[in-house]
């Protein structure tokens, strides 16, 4: 038990260098995706029946899948789907969770019930539950996952936000500011989103992560995107389908999913442990 | 306790009560054609004549209020109609997966229980050395690769390599193997790390210093002081995680061909068969809000603070 030391503070290069590292990976992997058009060697949805599931080459420098088509060039243009798609859904989910919880905090009274017990309601189910049965009704595919995805995931940062306004709400600055007659609106974007904010960002970095995740999961549950179209869940779902031939198609893809979300979770993590310090 | 579980009990009513509305509202407002999957499904000619026949039959003629009352009055007697595509009675088909689902997240909670305390207590010995930043990697793997990967990973090296695991289906003990690791594995992860966090900050506790200083082994510490109050926090967050665990078997049981509700629900959802999804998500919400009350009785019963506090 004495011997118990407790763990020493992690060395102020390594804390950079985990902000730096991540975001040089995803910087690069953004501006693949935006230039995708240029780098990729090959179309992604060319059919070549005479190359299926062929190894590294100098053609096709992952390989090809089980429709001959180049695994490099459909890793390429699925940053575009995968995180692009992930990033659209996190963003407008967290955003509008900000909103809601900020209301719900900030307004309180019969309005706060009604929406806190909606939010209870939804999080008494898993994401994924949610998100399946919705597609269930709705029919599966690439709008439809989306806006699924979307309907369920304001609801965790409208708790977290609403009991961080409450909190706020409490200070002696926010009462200063509405009794020297500052308007809620102005009191809201210039005192409590900023705090807000600051907090937000590290969650809002993993969520993408996450999200990224649960994205490839439904297309692989054949739910989510539509097949043609390259997006990592898809091409690892067609990866898994020739496992017992090679494994190329499902590494490459899987390995692309690994490195966004560990360098989106590093990131993430770090951004709070900077938070935490301020 | 047995009154705060009644309590419990009787305010899951209203909720299941809207939770069924809810869903019963959503398959209505959709503009998808029941009638026309019903007859697609049991191939009955598209002739308008039959198309009044099959709505008749399926009770979608008379008002949306008089239809969710018959739907209630049924399913109050366990009857949720038969399937648009295997014409089961829906709640068979229900039942019989869920005691598949069931096995293989049992079967995953004893991989849980088995690896999280050990990984915890490893990386516990030495903050930030081998044993911990291991677990470190490992817990980051574990979020970052999804589950679909490594159970293929595992199908590829254990089944068709080394060939000592069945692939897929469940006819044994050895088919559990690796669904119920793959299903694990995730949890292991966060929860050996969440333990490890809980039991850091008991260990510079005021009681633990005490043991230390009346002279108790090491042991009798870890397994007495420590555990039992760092493992409330993880405890806590269980009845959450069995939900997840009973969702997350959906892709688990995908990928093993596991007959569990996973599987039902996916086929369910691409033949748009409505019955099943909606007796469906009316069974996971009673198993999800069971599954949350057996928690807080189980954190009750560790906390006697907790435990006090509601009888009082």
């Amino acid at each position: 038990m004495r011997k118990l030391k407790p763990p020493k503070a992690k060395k102020r290069w390594a804390k950079t260098l985990g902000l730096v590292i991540p975001i040089i990976i995803l910087g690069l992997l953004c501006l693949a995706g935006i230039f995708c058009k240029q780098l990729a060697p090959n179309d992604p949805l060319e059919v070549d029946l005479a190359h299926q599931l062929e190894g590294p080459s100098r053609m096709f420098p992952m390989g090809t899948d089980k429709l001959g088509r180049c695994i490099f060039s459909r890793c390429l243009y699925g940053i575009r789907t995968s995180i692009g798609f992930s990033v659209l859904i996190s963003t407008i989910g967290v955003a509008l969770g900000i909103l809601i919880g900020v209301i719900s905090g900030y307004v309180g009274g019969a309005l706060d019930v009604v929406i806190m017990r909606i939010v209870d309601a939804l999080m008494s189910f898993p994401q994924l539950i949610l998100v399946l049965v919705l597609v269930g009704i709705m029919g599966g595919g690439t709008y439809q996952i989306v806006l699924a995805m979307l309907m369920v995931h304001w609801v965790w940062y409208a708790r977290i936000t609403r009991s961080m306004t409450i909190s706020l709400r409490e200070h002696n600055y926010i009462t200063a500011a509405r009794v020297s007659g500052t308007s809620s609106i102005k009191i809201i974007a210039k005192h409590i989103l900023p705090n807000i904010f600051s907090q937000m960002l590290a969650l809002y970095t993993m969520d993408i992560g996450s999200t990224i995740v649960g994205l490839s999961g439904f297309s692989y549950l054949g739910i989510g995107v539509t097949p043609p179209t390259p997006e990592w869940g898809v091409m690892i779902k067609e990866g898994c389908e020739v496992i017992r031939q090679t494994m190329g198609p499902l590494l490459w893809p899987s390995l692309m999913v690994c490195v966004s979300v560990l360098s989106l979770n590093v990131l993430g993590e770090n951004l709070r442990a900077r938070v935490d310090e301020n | 306790m047995a009154k705060y579980i009644t309590k419990r009990l009787i305010g899951m009513i209203p909720v299941l009560l809207i939770i069924s509305v809810v869903i019963f509202l959503l398959v209505r407002i959709v503009p998808a054609d029941a009638v026309g999957i019903y007859m697609a499904g049991h191939n009955i000619q598209a002739t308008e004549e039959n198309r009044e026949i099959v709505a008749r039959m399926l009770g979608l003629d008379k008002p949306l209020v008089v239809q969710y009352g018959l739907w209630l009055k049924s399913a109050l007697q366990l009857d949720f109609g038969t399937s648009y595509s295997s014409r089961e009675p829906v709640l068979n088909m229900i039942w019989s997966c869920f005691g598949n689902t069931i096995q293989l997240t049992l079967a995953a909670l004893l991989w849980i229980l088995i690896l999280t305390p050990l990984f915890a207590i490893l990386s516990v010995q030495k903050p930030e050395g081998f044993a911990d930043n291991l677990t470190r990697v490992f817990t980051m793997l574990g979020v970052a690769l999804p589950s679909f990967v490594l159970g293929y990973l595992f199908i590829r090296f254990f089944a068709l390599k080394l060939k000592i695991l069945p692939p897929s289906g469940k006819q044994g003990l050895k088919y559990f193997i690796m669904p119920s690791f793959v299903l694990a594995c995730g949890y292991i992860a966060s929860y050996s790390r969440m333990l490890r966090n809980s039991m850091l900050s008991a260990y510079s506790s005021d009681y633990v210093q005490y043991a230390d200083l009346r002279g108790l082994r090491r042991l009798t510490i870890t397994g007495k002081h420590v555990m039992r109050n760092a493992l409330l926090p993880v405890v806590g967050s269980f009845g959450i995680s069995f939900g997840n665990m009973i969702a997350g078997s959906v892709v688990v049981e995908n990928i093993f061909a596991w007959p569990g509700l996973g599987r039902l629900i996916t086929s369910s959802i691409t033949a748009r068969d409505y019955p099943v999804i909606q007796a469906y998500v009316v069974f996971m919400a009673v198993v999800f809000l069971l599954a949350n009350l057996i928690s807080d009785v189980i954190c009750a019963i560790l906390d006697p603070r907790i435990r006090l506090g509601a009888s009082a």
